[in-house]
Formats: structure tokens, sequence, C-alpha cells
């Protein structure tokens, strides 16, 4: 027998045992199961929140605002809190606050903002011309 | 909106933040002249240089331009000018009043 015939041989045997065990089986349902770890993260870290003062000034000083980005699990609910909402800085009190106070996942990221207050006619406490000073806050996501 | 945090909550997420404060002593005030002066004994002319802001330094190009206030006296009559002008004085002298010093000038003309 030559080469083309053994070929023609073997496709015919293994054609006859397939129809032998034709049948059909019926659709099989199986689960996919996802186990989501929801999470919240810092994608933009708080700014500084910078106030510039003029001793006895007039007018309260409303600092430049600090902003940060928050994304979470979608829907994920969240609460956002400092660690404290007053301070001191070389003599002068401020005070700072959260645009919000928490807020919902959306998958995607959420801007807020920190802003600062600090009140009229403050003396402060500079042995020259001009100072700096800067205090460390801390803001915490709950989920 | 606000929404409760679940009660299954996750560890807390925190990062620090920095709040900085640049504190200006004294408002910027219009620069006080500083002044000198000579008597030429030959002429009897007297000759008031002044400069502004503090001693030794020199205006700022945006700082206002250097004033005083020259305080005339003349029988009967106040006049105060703000700025210095052409005149020949006769006397003058230094007077020091309630921590400040005034220069009296007998101003002819």
């Amino acid at each position: 027998m030559n080469k083309v015939t053994k070929a023609v041989a073997l496709v015919s045997f293994l054609g006859a045992a397939t129809l032998a065990n034709a049948g059909t089986v019926g659709p099989t349902n199986f689960n996919v199961t996802v186990n989501l770890t929801s999470s919240c993260s810092l994608s933009s870290a708080p700014t500084d929140v910078a106030f510039t003062y003029t001793s006895f000034q007039a007018a309260a000083a409303v600092a430049t605002p600090s902003s940060f980005k928050v994304k979470c699990t979608n829907l994920r609910p969240y609460t956002m809190a400092l660690d404290a909402l007053s301070g001191t800085v070389i003599g002068l009190n401020y005070t700072v606050a959260l645009s919000a106070a928490g807020g919902t996942g959306t998958g995607i990221d959420q801007t807020y903002a920190i802003t600062g207050n600090m009140a009229a006619g403050q003396s402060g406490t500079c042995a020259a011309a001009s100072c700096s000073g800067t205090d460390v806050r801390t803001l915490t996501i709950t989920y | 909106m606000a929404t409760a945090a679940s009660p299954f909550a996750a560890a807390p997420v925190n990062h620090s933040f920095r709040v900085t404060v640049t504190l200006n002593s004294s408002q910027d005030v219009p620069p006080v002249a500083t002044c000198s002066n000579m008597l030429d004994p030959t002429t009897n002319k007297v000759v008031v240089i002044c400069a502004g802001g503090q001693s030794g330094s020199t205006p700022t190009p945006q700082a206002a331009p250097p004033r005083y206030l020259l305080h005339v006296y003349r029988p009967g009559e106040w006049l105060v000018d703000d700025q210095m002008g052409n005149g020949t004085l006769t006397s003058w002298r230094i007077v020091h009043v309630a921590n400040r010093e005034y220069l009296e000038m007998m101003v002819g003309w």
C-alpha cells in the first residue's frame, strides 16, 4: 500500500469511532465567582495649605487651599477627617476644614480641598521682618 | 454626598500635609526719608539730601518715591508741604519732640 492509501484508511477509522459515540450533553451551568476587595487610595496627596499673613492685618487671611484626589471602588462609601481642625504656627491661630466629610467611590479620581482660615488682628511671633512656620496635619480616609 | 463608611471598614488611608505660614511682621510702609544736611558757613546755604527707605538703602523701583514733611512756619500760619522745593534757608535747627525729630527751617521767599 502506498502512502496515500494509508492516510485515507486512518481517517476512515477515526470517523467510524466518532459516529459510534455521537450524542448531546445538555448545557451545563458553571459559576464565575469574583471576590472584590474594595479599596480607597489617595491618587494625589494633599498639597500644602499656605497662609501669608501680616501682623494685625484687618481682614482674615484665607489660605491657598490644599487639594487632593481620592480614588475608591465604585459605590464604596468613605469618610474623610482631619486630625485637628485648628492649630497655631508662629503664634498665629488657624483653622482648616475639608470641602466634604466623605463620599461614595466612583472608580475614578474625586477631587477635594482643604481650606484654611486665619482670623484678623493677630500679632504672631516673629523677631525679624518676616518669618515662616510649618505645622503638619493628617488627613484620614476611612472606608 | 457624605455617606457612612461600611462597618467592615478596611484599614484607613492616612496622609500628612503641611500648613505653612509666612508672617510679615509689619505692613509695607512707605520709605522713610533719611536726611542729612550740611550748612555751608560761607553762603549760609543748607543742603538737605534725603534718601528713601532704610538708612543706607535706596528705594526699590516699585516703591513710592521718598516723601517727608517739610514743616514751614511763617508768622501767623503753618505751611506744610510734602515735597522738597528749592528755597533759601535763613536758619534751621533740629527739634526733638515726642520721639520725633523735626527739622525746623526758616525759609525766605
